[in-house]
């Protein structure tokens, strides 16, 4: 089993990180019908693979079975600092800008 | 017209049904509340081991005037993937001298292992802010496979 799991990594496979609607169907007990509304609504997180695929991350059903009461209100400031939000450019790219 | 604090405080509450526990953002207003920063984390669950993957969101946003709308200017949107030792980064800054060196106003980022890249900098497709960034990176995390970053295109 190991060695099908390095294999599956040094293939780029790895372990499933996703349920079908189907699985979080089967998981909560609820309709496929109800799991694609809960997407729908923005309560479950899924990613659109294709028209008619979604992926659900594993923590995402986690998260709708456990709730989450909590607000994400932001801490507000005011800094001085006011720079771009990007990586350092390399200082002859800097000088390329000019040239 | 956006209200940025709530604006935030949705991706946040967006991020954090992936799964994801979200620090506490934060908003960094400069030149006289003309100008702010947001910043949303998310700590993607795991094991933890070798660390905790994350999702980073930043986004710098502009106003001409107090009452004027909010113009998303900048972004940085990514995936540290510590398990696959995967980033993926979408970039939107200095887009003067990306124009001037690339033709191409926006970016992305792609290592494996982390750190380590054959390409600085690679061509990359507009992300319209934090929710449809968060459903690309999403999509990455949750792919069968590992992304090859030497199918992307470098500028």
């Amino acid at each position: 089993m190991m060695q099908d799991n390095q294999s599956a990594r040094e293939a780029g496979q790895m372990d499933r990180r996703y349920y079908t609607p189907r699985e979080v169907s089967d998981l909560l007990r609820v309709s496929p019908t109800t799991v694609m509304k809960l997407i729908h609504e923005g309560r479950l997180f899924a990613v659109r693979v294709s028209e008619r695929i979604y992926r659900v991350p594993i923590g995402a059903v986690s998260r709708l079975q456990h709730g989450d009461a909590r607000t994400y209100a932001p801490t507000e400031e005011v800094v001085d600092r006011d720079s771009s939000i990007g990586e350092p450019l390399a200082e002859d790219e800097h000088t390329a800008v000019g040239a | 017209m956006l209200d940025l604090p709530d604006y935030v405080a949705s991706l946040a509450q967006r991020v954090a049904t992936t799964g994801a526990d979200v620090v506490v953002p934060r908003i960094e207003y400069t030149r006289g509340a003309l100008s702010a920063q947001l910043f949303v984390d998310g700590e993607l669950p795991g094991s933890g081991i070798p660390r905790t993957s994350m999702i980073h969101v930043v986004e710098r946003w502009s106003r001409s005037y107090l009452d004027r709308p909010w113009r998303l200017d900048e972004y940085a949107y990514e995936l540290l993937d510590h398990e696959r030792d995967l980033r993926i980064a979408f970039h939107l800054h200095d887009a003067e001298w990306f124009v001037a060196n690339h033709r191409v106003v926006v970016h992305e980022h792609c290592e494996r292992p982390i750190g380590v890249s054959r390409c600085q900098h690679y061509a990359g497709t507009p992300i319209a802010g934090g929710f449809e960034a968060l459903d690309r990176l999403m999509a990455a995390w949750v792919s069968d496979s590992v992304e090859d970053c030497s199918l992307r295109t470098c500028l």
